[in-house]
């Protein structure tokens, strides 16, 4: 199963990767897929010298190139939070990339509320009470959405986003799932209660016991 | 248009057996509030931090043929050292007899 | 560690240690172990539904368990000096301990406030 997810989405990718030639045209199809590392060959000319960067890292100059949300499924939210801006949006561009190559439709970041939290102490460890020194900590949240996405490549981009994280950033995701409705009432099992989670549970243990060891008292 | 209260009871009852609730009309004391409470024993005796984490000491054991330095252990060789060539080191131990007479001494 | 002055033997908290420190550390394993307990006997003696005999019972037991076992006696301490006075709970510091650990840029994000 594993093994499977990772070669069907190996694929997606080498196909992605060849999208952005297809965008920029200007018979960049090859030079995309040559590697950064190929020796020039002597007599070139700084023009072909050029053109053998891959557009994929000149895209890096640019703003992330977003795929549009076509169908308008929410999949899954992708909540950052920092107590650095600059960490944050360096993070928040490599999701976008990866998320393009990877043709996931990605929107944001919103910008969600910053929580300031603020403490003041006595300067002194002793006595001197008047004189206070203020502290604060802001931490700032952004908010990713994902669409239109599979299981399997929202699994993927965020196994390689935590692989890939940047230090001092926090990561949570809410993922969405769709479920159809069934419109038959009578047929649905009313949803059992849970004994076994009720007996496992350790209070509930001790007051079952508590009470066989005393009623015999009485 | 009126629903009556019966009525209306046997919804909440049945929307309580449902979604696993308590259903408590006549608002009877079963301590339910404290079932309900989570158990907070974990993160209280936590505050102190992993009690098995491993210490300076522990090293040694754990790693047996690399030598570690203390960066504490070694500034205090280096201040005792130095107040020894001072002059101004801890004073030598007694021997076993003079710290006898010695006592004796400060009884009186 | 030769005696225990406490009445059930627990481990020593990492870090800055006190006698004041080891004590409510104790306080605090022994609140631990003996929740579970507690609430159960808490939630009999509450519960009206139960007989009154058993219901005096179970109270009669709740009082009877030692002071330690009491999430009140449990004290927030400073984890760096073991101070008990002006802790923030966020930090597990006290106040000096906080102000110098943040000059000092050892808790991340913590900055000079300025507003």
């Amino acid at each position: 199963m594993l093994r499977r997810s990772i070669l069907g989405t190996f694929t997606r990718l080498q196909s992605t990767i060849a999208k952005p030639s297809a965008l920029g045209g200007v018979g960049a199809a090859e030079s995309s897929v040559i590697p950064p590392t190929v020796p020039n060959v002597g007599n070139q000319s700084q023009k072909t010298e050029e053109s053998t960067i891959p557009l994929t890292v000149k895209a890096l100059d640019y703003v992330p190139t977003r795929i549009p949300v076509k169908h308008g499924h929410l999949i899954a939210d992708i909540q950052l939070r920092s107590y650095e801006t600059s960490n944050l949006k360096f993070y928040i561009d490599f999701i976008q990339r990866a998320a393009f190559y990877l043709g996931v439709p990605m929107t944001g970041p919103k910008p969600l509320p910053t929580r300031r939290e603020r403490w003041t102490v006595i300067r002194s460890p002793f006595a001197q009470a008047k004189s206070k020194e203020n502290f604060e900590r802001s931490t700032h949240k952004r908010l990713l959405r994902v669409w239109d996405t599979n299981s399997e490549v929202l699994e993927m981009l965020l196994a390689y986003i935590t692989k890939h994280s940047v230090a001092g950033v926090g990561m949570k995701c809410n993922v969405f799932k769709r479920e159809p409705l069934k419109a038959d009432f009578d047929s649905v099992d009313l949803p059992q209660h849970d004994t076994d989670a009720v007996e496992n549970d350790l209070v509930n243990r001790k007051i079952m016991e508590l009470l066989n060891s005393e009623t015999p008292k009485k | 248009m009126s629903v009556p209260r019966q009525r209306l009871a046997k919804l909440y009852e049945l929307s309580a057996k449902i979604f696993d609730q308590n259903f408590n009309p006549g608002r009877v004391r079963t301590g339910s509030k404290i079932l309900s409470q989570r158990l907070k024993g974990p993160s209280v005796a936590n505050y102190y931090g992993n009690p098995d984490f491993i210490k300076f000491r522990n090293l040694k054991s754990l790693f047996p043929g690399t030598e570690f330095i203390d960066p504490d252990e070694q500034y205090r060789l280096m201040k005792v050292e130095g107040l020894k060539r001072r002059g101004k080191g801890a004073p030598k131990k007694m021997k076993k007899t003079d710290t006898a007479s010695k006592g004796k001494k400060g009884k009186k | 560690m030769g005696q225990f002055r406490f009445p059930i033997k627990t481990k020593l908290p990492p870090g800055f240690l006190n006698t004041r420190v080891i004590r409510d550390n104790f306080k605090r394993q022994q609140f631990q172990e003996n929740e579970t307990t507690t609430k159960a006997l808490k939630f009999m003696a509450r519960n009206t539904l139960l007989p009154a005999k058993l219901r005096l019972q179970a109270q009669l037991k709740l009082n009877m368990m030692p002071n330690y076992t009491r999430l009140t006696q449990v004290k927030n301490r400073c984890v760096e000096s073991g101070s008990a006075r002006s802790v923030l709970s966020d930090f597990r510091l006290c106040r000096t301990q906080f102000r110098e650990k943040s000059l000092r840029g050892e808790l991340p994000g913590v900055k000079k406030g300025v507003w």
